[in-house]
Order: C-alpha cells, then sequence, then structure tokens
C-alpha cells in the first residue's frame, strides 16, 4: 500500500556533521520522508505542504529552520546549535518530464531533463542516469556523498574544465519559504515548465534572473529548496591518468589558461587525435619539498562503448583508521619537525601514478571513506593569477607551516549564482586539504591574508572552512552580495520570516 | 631540541592510544544513506543482561554499521577481565529507492504519463 509522506521527529536532538568537526544540540530534529510510491504531483504537494506548515511552526516559536542535505560541508553552514534541523535525505524522488509538461518557450531536449528533490544524493543522480537513462551529469565535486541540493547550495565544484560548478546544470528550482510561499523559479531566458505543470504542483511560477541566481547558492538562507530541475547530458567514459610533472613554465601557463597542451603528457597516456583538450585538469602541489614534482590529473572524454559494465560497488578492504586524520593532525601540531616526512608520505600513498583508467563519470567520482578530523578550505582565484596565488600559498606555508596540508588545484568556468564562489572568468580554485590540526587552520590563514596583502581577488567555498570578514565578504562579492540580499529581503519580508532563516555563523559577516 | 622528548612521549601515547583502537565499517555494497552516523550504546556485562536497542530508521533499512572500540573501552574490559565491555556503535540509516521514476506532464512521447493525483 503506498503511503504518504510524513515528517518524522527524532528522539534525540543531537547532531554531528559527516566528518565530525563540529556537533550542536538542535532545538529538534526532523526527517522528511517522501513516502512510498514513485512521486506524484499529489505527493509533492503533500510533501511541500509539511514543509511549509515547520516553516510557519518554526517561525511561530521564534526558532531558526535549517534544511541540511549529505552534512559533509565542514564549515558550520548546515547544522546549527538551538536550531529546527530538517534532514532531507530521505527525500529522495525523482522524475523525468515530457514533452507536454513543458513551457511553448522551452528549447532544449525534455528528454535529458531529471526533476530531482532535495534529498536524491549524487550518487543516486549518477546510478539512475548512467544505468538507467544512458545519461550522465556534465559535472559535479569529487565525490557522491552529497545531495544535489546541499552540494548547489554551497557552489560545490569539480575540475570539468569547461564547465561551471555544479549549480549549473540546474534550470529550475522550486523554493519553499515564509508565509506558505511555494516558488518555482527559472531563468526568463530560458523557460521550462508550463504554467499548468506548475500549478500542479501546487507551485506558483516565477521567472525572475534575480531570484534564480539567489536561489541556486543560498546555503538555506532563503528557505528550503524542495526540488530541481536539472539538464543531464549523454553518457560518456573518462580515461583518467595522474602523473609526475615539474612545476615549470609549461605547467604554469596551463594553469593559468585552462589548457595544459603545452606540458609533458608521458606517452603511455592515450589523448584522444580529434580532441586533445582534456574534459578534467587537476594539479596536486606538495608544499614540503619544492623539489618533489607534481601531481597532475588529466581526464579525456570518450564515446561510452556499449561493453562497458558500470560497477560502483564497494570493495572490503584495510584503510587508515576513522580517527587517524584527526590523531595524526594533533601529533603533528606537537612534533611539527615531523610533519614534512608524514605528509609527503601521505602524498605518494594518497596521489598514486596511473594511465588511462577508464570509468562513467560516477565510477570515476564515487564513494568516499569517510574520516572524522579531516580539514579543507578552498579559494578560488581568477585563474590568470592562479600562479601568483599558488606562490603566496607555498610562501605562507614555508614561513609559518609546516602544516600537514598539500595545494590541489581546479579549474572552472565561472558559475552561476550571486554566492557562487567560483565566480571568475575562468576560476582556479585552490584547495588546502590536510589533517585537522591548529597548523593547518594557521597556514590556511595565512595564505588568505597574503592574497589580501597582494590584492588578488578571491572568494571562499561556503562548505569548507573559511573565515569571512565583512571586509572579505563584500570584497569577495561586491554587487552580487547586495542582490542576494535584495532577493532575501524581499522574499523574507518581516524580520521574523528572515530570523527563521538565518545563519548565526553568517549572521555577523553577511549582515543578512 | 627539547621537542625530541615532547615527541617521544606523543608518539608513545599516540602508539598506545591508536594500537588499541579499532574500527569496522559494515557497509552494504551501493549504500543509499540517510542522514549522519547516530549513536547506539552497547555496553554488555558478560552476557548475563542483553539489551535488544531499536535503531530509529524510518525506512527500516540500514546501509552502515561502525563499531569502535577505543584504548579505554579496552581498559575497562581487561581490568574486569572481560565482565563489562564497552563499545561505541554508529549506524547509519538507508533511505529506500524510488519505486519508479515516473514521467511527468503528459505522454507526448508515447510513454506513461503518471501526472494523475
Ligand atoms: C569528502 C568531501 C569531499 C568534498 N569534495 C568537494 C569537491 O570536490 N568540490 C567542492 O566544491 N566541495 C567539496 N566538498 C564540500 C561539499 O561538497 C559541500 O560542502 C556541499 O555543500 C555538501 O553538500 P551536502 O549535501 O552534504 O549539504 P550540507 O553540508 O548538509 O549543506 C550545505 C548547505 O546547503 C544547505 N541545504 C542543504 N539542503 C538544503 C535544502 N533542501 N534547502 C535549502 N538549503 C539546503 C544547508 O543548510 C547548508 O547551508 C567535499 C566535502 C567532503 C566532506
Amino acid at each position: 500500500m503506498a503511503t504518504d509522506p510524513k515528517l518524522h521527529r527524532r528522539s534525540s536532538n543531537r547532531w554531528q556533521n559527516w566528518h565530525e568537526t563540529y556537533a550542536v544540540d538542535a532545538g529538534r530534529r526532523y526527517e522528511l520522508h517522501p513516502g512510498s510510491g514513485g512521486l506524484s504531483p499529489a505527493k509533492f504537494r503533500k510533501s511541500a505542504e509539511l514543509v511549509l506548515d515547520l516553516i510557519e511552526e518554526a517561525k511561530a516559536e521564534g526558532k531558526v529552520l535549517r534544511a541540511v542535505g549529505g552534512t559533509w560541508s565542514f564549515s558550520q553552514v548546515s547544522g546549527q546549535q538551538d536550531a529546527w534541523i530538517l534532514d532531507t535525505t530521505y527525500a529522495n524522488r525523482k522524475a523525468r518530464l515530457s514533452a507536454g509538461a513543458m513551457d511553448a518557450g522551452f528549447a532544449g531536449d525534455a528528454d535529458g531533463l531529471l526533476l530531482v528533490q532535495c534529498g536524491v544524493s549524487i550518487f543516486e543522480i549518477n546510478r539512475y542516469l548512467e544505468k538507467e537513462r544512458g545519461r550522465s551529469l556534465a559535472t559535479s565535486g569529487a565525490s557522491n556523498g552529497q545531495t544535489f541540493v546541499g552540494a548547489m547550495s554551497t557552489g560545490t565544484h569539480g575540475s570539468a574544465i569547461d564547465h561551471g560548478g555544479i549549480q549549473s546544470q540546474v534550470v529550475a528550482i522550486q523554493l519553499l519559504s515564509a508565509g506558505g510561499q511555494n516558488l518555482w523559479i527559472e531563468r526568463p531566458s530560458k523557460p521550462v515548465a508550463s504554467a499548468a505543470f506548475v500549478q500542479d504542483f501546487g507551485a506558483e511560477l516565477r521567472r525572475d534572473d534575480d531570484l534564480f541566481d539567489a536561489g541556486l547558492v543560498s546555503l538555506g538562507l532563503l528557505g528550503v529548496v524542495h526540488s530541481v530541475v536539472i539538464e543531464t547530458r549523454p553518457i560518456f567514459l573518462l580515461s583518467a591518468s595522474q602523473f609526475e610533472h615539474p612545476y615549470d613554465d609549461r605547467l604554469k601557463q596551463a594553469m593559468r589558461t585552462l589548457d595544459p597542451a603545452g606540458i609533458d603528457i608521458p606517452p603511455e597516456v592515450q589523448v584522444p587525435a580529434g580532441n586533445p583538450r582534456p574534459y578534467f585538469f587537476q594539479v596536486v602541489v606538495n608544499p614540503h619539498k619544492q623539489d618533489t614534482p607534481t601531481r597532475v590529473k588529466l581526464m579525456y572524454e570518450e564515446p561510452f562503448p556499449a561493453t562497458h559494465q558500470i560497477d560502483y560497488r564497494l570493495q572490503g578492504k584495510y584503510g587508515a583508521g576513522f580517527d587517524l586524520p584527526g590523531l595524526v593532525g594533533k601529533f603533528l601540531d606537537a612534533v611539527d619537525p615531523l610533519t614534512p616526512l608524514l605528509t609527503s608520505k601521505l602524498f605518494d600513498m594518497q596521489l598514486k601514478l596511473f594511465a588511462n583508467e577508464k570509468g562513467t563519470w560516477g565510477e570515476t567520482f564515487d564513494f568516499t571513506t569517510p574520516r572524522s578530523q579531516t580539514a579543507g578550505a578552498s579559494l578560488a582565484v581568477p585563474a590568470d593569477r592562479c600562479i601568483e596565488a599558488l606562490d603566496l600559498a607555498i610562501e605562507a606555508h614555508k614561513q609559518f607551516g609546516p602544516a600537514p596540508i598539500v595545494f590541489a588545484c581546479r579549474f572552472v568556468q565561472k558559475s552561476p549564482g550571486h554566492l557562487a564562489f567560483t565566480r571568475f572568468e575562468p576560476s582556479c580554485v585552490i584547495d588546502m586539504d590536510g589533517l585537522n590540526s591548529m597548523n593547518t587552520h594557521l597556514v590556511i590563514e595565512r595564505v588568505r591574508s597574503a592574497l589580501d596583502a597582494a590584492g588578488i581577488e578571491y572568494a571562499q567555498h561556503w562548505g569548507k572552512f573559511h573565515d569571512l570578514t565583512g571586509g572579505r565578504l563584500a570584497a569577495s562579492y561586491g554587487s552580487d552580495l547586495d542582490r542576494f540580499r535584495a532577493v532575501r529581503s524581499a522574499l523574507l519580508s518581516t524580520p521574523a520570516d528572515r530570523q527563521t532563516f538565518s545563519l548565526a555563523a553568517q549572521e555577523t559577516v553577511i549582515g543578512l | 631540541m627539547n621537542s625530541l622528548p615532547k615527541a617521544a612521549s606523543v608518539l608513545v601515547l599516540a602508539v598506545l592510544v591508536s594500537a588499541c583502537s579499532t574500527t569496522h565499517f559494515f557497509v552494504v555494497q551501493e549504500p543509499l544513506r540517510a542522514g549522519g552516523p547516530e549513536r547506539a550504546s552497547a555496553d554488555s556485562f558478560g552476557g548475563a543482561i542483553e539489551k535488544t536497542e531499536v535503531l530509529e530508521c524510518e525506512s527500516n533499512a540500514v546501509a552502515e554499521v561502525r563499531v569502535k572500540r577505543d584504548f579505554f573501552n579496552s581498559l575497562i574490559g581487561a581490568i574486569t577481565l572481560g565482565a563489562y565491555q564497552s563499545t561505541s556503535i554508529e549506524y547509519v540509516c538507508s533511505k529506500s529507492e524510488d519505486d519508479e521514476v515516473p514521467v511527468l506532464g503528459g505522454s507526448e512521447r508515447g510513454e506513461e504519463g503518471q501526472d494523475g493525483d
């Protein structure tokens, strides 16, 4: 018997994020369940009503309501002390849209669209698209545990060099907000769903660029994103290789221009004759040993052969312990002379050399073993200033380190969304990944200060460790921040509305 | 170099603590994890008392179980000659799969539309 969507209130209010970088006592914890059976407009209306009622209840009780996805953000952007936390991950229904659902002005291929509810994870999308539809995501982050909506809400990105962040695949957003607002938001220049279709979902159609750009990366500050429609692409294979390359002028030029054609690609790497531009390009630098070659990862697009068996299954194996990164981080804080040695060992272990490994998008960016107490921060800079910024980061590490940290550079096109941090045309993202230790945080902050001092424009990943001062935020986002604020004030017109969708950590800095 | 004695003591402590801690992940092949890890206590008294703990998974399914024993758990077990065993257990619920992925909005392409209520 099919059951209806429902909210389940959990008995324990203790909440922690996936990688255990913080924990809070929530006021209440809820889960949104989709009910059994496939998605229908009636079920979707019911699900939205439950959330809208919850919003009003939280508001009446003066509580903040935080929607959370996979809780993969390291920074305190999802759960919050005393807030009511709405876990969206169960709400994982998907639907295709027929040509009959489309607006007359829709210019794309309806067959490539997928409606995903807020709890659908990247893995679920990959598996459905690749195994059942012969289609694929064009881009995502480096692994698959986030919900699509949680990932877009912080502007998650990969290193597909001709694509923007994950949110660049979104063509419609269903946003539930204060005062019973159930909005279906699209771009005026890219209409998707017909008015009748939207009405069937109990939503109000709004074609508004500012609202759309605010909704793409919103950190839950506008309301609860109940679903999005994404554009997908035909399935393809990636042929991935990782090799050593000196940090020399040719590589630096490739990093500034997103064009690795001029670097020394080892002969065993098969470069497609007709299409030598890689789909994916990444460079990882070990700041502990200046003479250590970088690790370059290139992936080339290939047609998907009918013989390829897609396999995402996890294999049992021994690995570093769950708590090991935290333990080693603390250890290295106490004994920092060992940091270069241990980090270099980790660098070699984690970044193995290989050539021409084939996989679909979902096979390539798959499950990550969870680790407590790892730390990550990312800064996007204009690609033409990538090397200046990276050299400053290496120098900051030399002066204020050592820290158990490496620098990875990934590259993306300018991404849509007022608060998208990959906002430069194109962007080089410097990921500072390491163990969660005092030294790691110290070096990360020194890198930011060095960029401030050098006058290099940058913006920080919302979901990773960041230290956004009011000044840094305004410098990063300029008038886009004002646009986001204006949309939020219009949508959440009373102080009580805004309080319901606030985020303490951001309050002081964004001034929302 | 007074960091060396410090290094040695921290190293000894780290080895002690980590050598006596184990983590086992039991995870299904293609996990559909929902929510975060929840804690379930698993203290036992030498088999004399059995406690059935019901895991709070609305979907009736579990995606992952993490069993952790740390240095202190092991120490208490040793001191009480195994009579008292303390293990930290965390579980992650699983979500259910879509029964079907409907095509909404009519059946213009000859597919079965499911746009009715
Ligand atoms: C192992 C690991 C690998 C990572 N790899 C990458 C990477 O390759 N590239 C990259 O850019 N980032 C990466 N990240 C960061 C991560 O992708 C982001 O932090 C992402 O936002 C997490 O998504 P989530 O589903 O876990 O959302 P959460 O962390 O739960 O939430 C993120 C934000 O979205 C909001 N939110 C979630 N759901 C909703 C909703 N339904 N409505 C409104 N607001 C909502 C939350 O309130 C919060 O502000 C990685 C993180 C980890 C731990």
